[in-house]
C-alpha cells in the first residue's frame, strides 16, 4: 500500500516541478505560436492537466514542454473551428502583444513568420530544444530545421532593421 | 546579429506569465484522467451510436472535439451540414496503459499475408505509436521509425478487451512535390452479404507538412479532421455505401484555409 503511495507522491512532485519550471516558458511559446494572449493562458493551463493525466506517457518524451505547447495550440484550433473558422488561427498573428520594453514587438514578428518557420523559432529558441530534437518533434530532417531557421532568422533580423530604423 | 537576435528570441515576452496554480492543474488533470477510463469503459462495454456522437463519451478530450453536426464553415448558400469525426492531432485519448494494451495486441496478431516482410511489421509493441486514438468502439494506431510505418486497427471487445481489425506496414515513400495527400490504409466493417451501409468506417491519411485540416467527401457529406502529418478518419455507421466511398473525394486545407489540392471523384488519393 504504502508503494504506490510513495510513486504517486513522487510523480506529483515531479509534475509540479516541471509545471513550475516549464509553464511561462510555454506560456511564452504558445503566444509566439499565433495565439491569442488572453486564451493562452487558459489553453496552456489546460493542456498541462492533459499532461497531468497522461503524465506516465508525457514524462518520457523527449519534449514535455513541445506536447504541451502543441497541445494547447491545437485546442485551439479547435476551438476556432467550433467558431465556423470566422477568423482563422493564422489571422491571430495581428493580435496586439504587449513585449516588454526593449523587446521591440519580437513576438509579433515570430507570429508573422510562415507556420513551419514559425514552428521552428518556437521550439528552438523558446523551447530551447537542439536542432535534432527540434526535427524529432517536427517530424523533418534536420536539415529542414536549418533551413527553416536560416530563413526565420533572416526574416526576423530583416524585421528587426526595419523595427529599429523607423521613427517611432 | 544572430547571437544578439537568438539571445532576443530566448528572453522574448519574458512579462507573459501562467498564474493559474499547480493545485488547480493537479486537479484538472485527475478530472480527465477519471473521464477518460469512464470513456473506454463505455466503449468497452459495447455502446455503438453515431461517431461523433461518441465523441462525448471519450471524456477528456470531448471538449476538443466538434459537435455532431457542425454549420458548413463554407458558405455555399446550401443547407449541408458537416458531420465531423475530426482526429485532435498528437493528442491522444488513450492512457499509457491503454497504449500499451494496444501495442502488445497488435504485436500478438497474426501477420497474414503480405505483412510479415515488411520491417514496419515489427513497430507495434517495439515503440509508442506515432498517434493513436479511440473513436467509437474502434482505435486507429500508427506506428513510425525513420521511413518504415505500421497501422493497426483495433476493436473493443464486449469484455473490456482488444482484438486487432486490420494491420498494414511499408514504407514511406516522400510526397513528391505538389503532393499533398496520400492514403496509407482504409476499410469498414463487412456489410453483410446484402450489402448495404457501411459500419465502422476508418482511413489513415499521411500530409505534407502545409496541410492541417483534410475534407473527405462522400455522397453529398463532407467529414472533417485535423491533419499533422497524419489525418484520422472514423466515419459515421450506416450512411455510406461501399459506392460513396469509391466516388469519395479528400481536398486538404492549409493553416488558412486555402485549398492545397483536391482530388477529383473516384480518383486515387
Amino acid at each position: 500500500m504504502m508503494a504506490p503511495m510513495r510513486c504517486e507522491d513522487v510523480s506529483t512532485a515531479e509534475f509540479v516541478e516541471f509545471y513550475t519550471a516549464q509553464k511561462g516558458r510555454c506560456l511564452r511559446a504558445a503566444v509566439a505560436s499565433g495565439m491569442d494572449p488572453d486564451r493562452a493562458e487558459e489553453a496552456v493551463a489546460e493542456a498541462f492537466a492533459r499532461a497531468w493525466s497522461r503524465w506516465r506517457t508525457v514524462r518520457v518524451m523527449e519534449s514535455p514542454a513541445a506536447w504541451v505547447v502543441r497541445t494547447a495550440i491545437n485546442q485551439n484550433v479547435s476551438w476556432w473551428r467550433q467558431r465556423r473558422r470566422e477568423v482563422p488561427s493564422e489571422s491571430a498573428a495581428d493580435l496586439p502583444v504587449a513585449d516588454g520594453p526593449g523587446q521591440v514587438d519580437l513576438v509579433a514578428a515570430i507570429r508573422r513568420l510562415p507556420p513551419r518557420q514559425r514552428e521552428v523559432v518556437v521550439l528552438r529558441y523558446l523551447l530551447d530544444l537542439d536542432t535534432h530534437a527540434t526535427a524529432r518533434s517536427m517530424g523533418v530532417a534536420p536539415g529542414t530545421v536549418s533551413a527553416h531557421l536560416h530563413r526565420a532568422l533572416a526574416s526576423l533580423r530583416e524585421h528587426l532593421t526595419i523595427s529599429e530604423g523607423t521613427p517611432s | 546579429m544572430s547571437t544578439e537576435l537568438e539571445r532576443a528570441l530566448r528572453n522574448a515576452a519574458t512579462d507573459l506569465t501562467l498564474d493559474t496554480p499547480a493545485a488547480d492543474v493537479l486537479a484538472r488533470g485527475d478530472r480527465l484522467r477519471r473521464s477518460r477510463r469512464r470513456g473506454l469503459a463505455l466503449g468497452a462495454s459495447g455502446v455503438v451510436a453515431a461517431a461523433a456522437t461518441v465523441t462525448a463519451v471519450v471524456g477528456g478530450q470531448s471538449r476538443d472535439r466538434e459537435p455532431a453536426d457542425a454549420v458548413d464553415p463554407v458558405d455555399t448558400g446550401r443547407p449541408s451540414t458537416i458531420q465531423v469525426a475530426a482526429w485532435t492531432g498528437p493528442d491522444t485519448n488513450l492512457s499509457g496503459d491503454q497504449l500499451a494494451d494496444v501495442g502488445a495486441t497488435c504485436a500478438a496478431s497474426d501477420g497474414g499475408p503480405g505483412g510479415l516482410t515488411e520491417p514496419g511489421w515489427r513497430l507495434p509493441g517495439s515503440i509508442p505509436p506515432r498517434a493513436a486514438e479511440l473513436r467509437d468502439d474502434v482505435v486507429l494506431a500508427y506506428y513510425g521509425q525513420r521511413r518504415d510505418y505500421a497501422t493497426c486497427v483495433l476493436q473493443t471487445t464486449a469484455a473490456g478487451g482488444l482484438q486487432v481489425v486490420a494491420r498494414s506496414a511499408g514504407v514511406e515513400k516522400a510526397l513528391p512535390a505538389g503532393r499533398h495527400v496520400e492514403l496509407v490504409t482504409s476499410g469498414a466493417g463487412d456489410p453483410g452479404p446484402l450489402g448495404g451501409n457501411l459500419a465502422r468506417i476508418y482511413a489513415v491519411v499521411r500530409t505534407s507538412p502545409d496541410v492541417t485540416r483534410l475534407e473527405l467527401t462522400a455522397a453529398g457529406r463532407t467529414y472533417s479532421s485535423t491533419a499533422d502529418g497524419l489525418g484520422f478518419f472514423w466515419l459515421p455507421d450506416g450512411e455510406l455505401t461501399e459506392a460513396d466511398l469509391a466516388g469519395a473525394t479528400v481536398t486538404a486545407l492549409d493553416a488558412d484555409g486555402a485549398v492545397l489540392h483536391r482530388s477529383g471523384p473516384g480518383e486515387l488519393w
